[in-house]
């Protein structure tokens, strides 16, 4: 008997230096207010490994666009 | 720098391979056989001071080609990291290689150093052939991106390239942002309840939303943050990504003159999700409002529409199989239960009209059959990808058709595509490529894109699907697929800048060359290509693409004449090693076996083997090859002539659920290799000696384990005669 499994996310909130939005199942909701803290893969949701790497590739350009901006910034 | 070659080896002695091995007769290979002009031994070659022994060698002593004895190629890149276009490098893998995959005992102790010298002449004899790559200069950084398709996923992937620096061009064929999404009266919810949210039935959950388009069309007609042009036109064409892009009788445009673009550099793009939806009638996803169902008009209300939604969202996938992925998705499922839609499963037999519609169907929870009266039947819908036409089709409808047969379906395909009533495929593309204007495609029409191992990744260098032109997917699957289909392009603009390659050898800077005087305009190269990289010239001679590369090699090993090389890379490289690799006397019973094997998956898969513990067959000497397509059927012939006993090639699955990092080389190996036994016949020895596996980066138990079947079979068979 092969039982189905959930996902939980084992995100730690109050560790992370900003405060983050998460939702009703604790997972990090993607969002402007979490300023630079880019969730990706299971941090944001119980995603398979197709929709996580989706994720994760996006997170990184989120990321990317913040240093790109900063850079811009101090010209 | 002078063009005098210096040759240099450095033995590395840490990690217990001093310990293990006789460092100084691996000297004296070195020197002796390998004739190389400086060998030098390091306790541990990878620390600072041992990378500055090599650097200064190269700085002050004019050593340009490297031979570095240590651990495999796979680790410390980042310390060997020697500047490609100064030295050439090459490893001998002597930890994971040698002393990992062998038993640490005293009758052991010959054969693995045996091993050890045979790597070692086989890096020295490869070095000689090795040069460091030039840059072609062929191209250069180019910040546009364009974007194909107004919908949601391409608008997306237009305002996350934008937002990111980059200048981003968007063609839309309607004239009209938005695409299906548009026509959305609401979405389903991105978000999860919030935290704190009761878990009770009338808890208040997310319930469909605004669909938002409007704000992203706004965004990209405002030209976002002066990054986003629009371009309204009807007929682009996409000539050879690394050098221009120029429109055909455009239409309308907007924003920047298209003659504006820049014409050198990379032009990658990201395709966008313009996907038509088509009713599947033997699907239906059924909904029921109420018991009775109480004067719902069709069409009408947002009651309707939610209901809909839900059926939108729940129905798809396979028939009866509702799917609601992720935290959002179970509370949507939720909120559609707390409003009053009612989910059942089963298989629809009949929906029969009446005062209200009654759904005949076999209820598989209750397993018995049921009458469902609803006043509307909404239908599930499948995605059909708007792709264009498969540069491909055409081809294989003829696989494995005899002559006669080949001729009768062509005339029938040009019949048909004569009626003018048949229905053609527009090219969406135009891509000015030997091998097709549009992406190749996979299944069901969907874009070829390695959907876990290299999401994104066409067989179009430069050109990134994104969206349900990939896969089917929802809203915000298909935005979060956009933003990452920016990233790839962005990652190959910036490789690009640079002339280097993209996924899977990025930063690799050679690419393939060929020698003129040599070649017989054969097309091989240019058909077997799986990138079509390749174009033939006015004289029909191959012409390179850089731009288009993924350096696979599968052309190398195409090429039946063997002028196609790469500076670090070619017949040459491998056959050296071959012929480098020492074959005992045949009373010696050692026998030798040769492995080829892919460095994505096969050779990673032999480093881990050793790394846990697996022992490795002391008569195996492992090549890397960059893929099993670059595999020369000449390596195979030479290196039975030498002595060797058995061949074992390791590249990755084919097929339609293909790994293959260069999506088709392994496949192309595979069929070539069907003619290897004519060569074993013509030298009169068995079949079995020679093999290719598919082996994965997981199958670390696996691949030592078919050296091992390997050196049972020639025990069976015998030692070749080939051995002087």
């Amino acid at each position: 008997v092969v039982l189905a499994i959930g996902m939980q996310p084992s995100v730690d909130a109050d560790s992370l230096p900003v405060q983050v939005q998460l939702n009703r199942e604790g997972f990090i909701e993607p969002s402007d207010e979490n300023g630079g803290v880019f969730p990706a893969g299971v941090a944001t949701d119980a995603l398979d490994v197709n929709r996580a790497v989706q994720n994760a590739t996006g997170a990184a350009l989120k990321a990317i666009q913040v240093v790109n901006r900063v850079a811009r910034a101090e010209g | 720098m002078s063009d005098e070659k210096k040759f240099a080896a450095y033995i590395c002695t840490g990690c217990g391979i001093g310990d293990r091995l006789d460092a100084g007769q691996l000297e004296n290979v070195a020197t002796r056989e390998g004739r190389m002009n400086v060998v030098k031994q390091h306790e541990m070659l990878c620390s600072k001071e041992g990378v500055k022994m090599i650097q200064d060698d190269i700085d002050n002593d004019g050593v340009t080609h490297v031979v570095i004895a240590a651990c495999s190629r796979r680790a410390k890149m980042e310390a060997f990291a020697f500047p490609q276009t100064e030295v050439a490098v090459t490893r001998a893998n002597l930890r994971e290689g040698v002393i990992w995959a062998r038993p640490d005992t005293e009758e052991a102790k010959e054969t693995t150093q045996e091993m050890a010298e045979d790597y070692i002449r086989m890096s020295c004899g490869e070095i000689k052939q090795m040069n460091p790559p030039k840059p072609s200069g062929q191209q250069g950084r180019n910040p546009n991106v364009l974007v194909v398709g107004g919908g949601i996923t391409g608008m997306t992937a237009a305002l996350e390239a934008a937002d990111a620096g980059y200048t981003v061009h968007l063609v839309e064929k309607t004239g009209q942002l938005g695409g299906h999404v548009a026509k959305l009266h609401k979405r389903v919810p991105f978000r999860a309840a919030p935290p704190g949210t009761p878990n009770t039935p009338d808890a208040n959950l997310p319930m469909p939303e605004e669909t938002g388009i409007g704000e992203i069309i706004k965004a990209v007609e405002g030209g976002h943050q002066r990054r986003v042009r629009r371009h309204r036109h009807r007929e682009h064409r996409l000539h050879r990504p690394g050098h221009r892009f120029h429109p055909l009788r455009s239409q309308r445009t907007e924003g920047v003159q298209l003659r504006r673009l820049p014409r050198r550099g990379h032009q990658p793009g990201v395709r966008g999700a313009d996907q038509r939806r088509r009713r599947r009638s033997h699907q239906a996803s059924l909904r029921r409002q109420g018991s009775e169902g109480r004067g719902l008009r069709p069409g009408r209300g947002p009651e309707f529409r939610r209901g809909g939604q839900a059926a939108l969202r729940l129905g798809r996938g396979r028939p009866g199989d509702l799917r609601t992925p992720g935290a959002p998705g179970e509370d949507f499922y939720r909120s559609g239960q707390k409003n009053g839609v009612i989910f059942t499963k089963g298989d629809v037999k009949e929906v029969v009209p009446g005062d209200t519609l009654t759904v005949k169907m076999h209820d598989k929870i209750l397993d018995e059959d049921a009458d469902v009266h609803a006043d509307l039947v909404v239908l599930d819908v499948g995605m059909v990808p708007n792709s264009g036409p498969d540069p491909y089709a055409a081809n294989e409808s003829l696989e494995g058709m005899s002559d006669e047969e080949r001729e009768e379906e062509l005339e029938a395909q040009a019949e048909a595509a004569a009626d003018e009533n048949a229905v053609t495929v527009e090219s969406i593309l135009n891509l000015d490529y030997r091998q097709g204007t549009d992406l190749p495609q996979l299944k069901w029409g969907f874009t070829d894109s390695h959907f876990i191992c290299f999401p994104y990744e066409t067989r179009r260098t430069g050109i990134y699907a994104a969206g349900p032109v990939r896969r089917p997917m929802d809203i915000r699957q298909a935005m979060d697929d956009a933003t990452g289909a920016a990233m790839k392009a962005i990652q190959e603009i910036e490789n690009a800048a640079q002339g280097r390659a993209a996924h899977p050898r990025v930063g690799d800077l050679s690419y393939p060359t060929f020698r003129r005087e040599g070649c017989t305009q054969c097309k091989r190269c240019t058909v077997e290509c799986p990138f079509g990289a390749i174009d033939e010239d006015e004289e029909r001679y191959p012409q390179y693409n850089e731009s288009r590369c993924r350096r696979c090699g599968t052309c190398m090993g195409a090429c039946p004449v063997r002028v196609i090389s790469f500076e670090n890379y070619s017949v040459n490289t491998v056959g050296a090693q071959i012929k480098e690799c020492s074959i005992p006397e045949e009373w010696d019973e050692k026998p030798r076996i040769l492995v080829l094997a892919c460095e994505n998956d096969a050779y990673p898969a032999l480093d881990q083997a050793a790394i846990s513990g697996e022992e490795i067959s002391p008569w195996a000497r492992v090549i890397p090859v960059r893929c099993l397509g670059s595999v020369s059927l000449s390596w195979v012939t030479d290196s039975l002539n030498n002595g060797f006993d058995g061949i074992i090639m390791m590249g990755c699955k084919r097929g339609d659920d293909y790994q293959c990092h260069f999506v088709r080389g392994s496949a192309m190996a595979n069929e070539r290799m069907a003619k290897v036994g004519d060569t074993l016949e013509s030298l009169n020895l068995e079949p079995e000696r020679v093999v290719v596996h598919e082996v994965a980066i997981t199958d670390i138990e696996r691949a030592p384990a078919l050296i091992k079947d390997m050196e049972e079979t020639i025990e069976k068979i015998g030692l070749s005669p080939f051995k002087f």
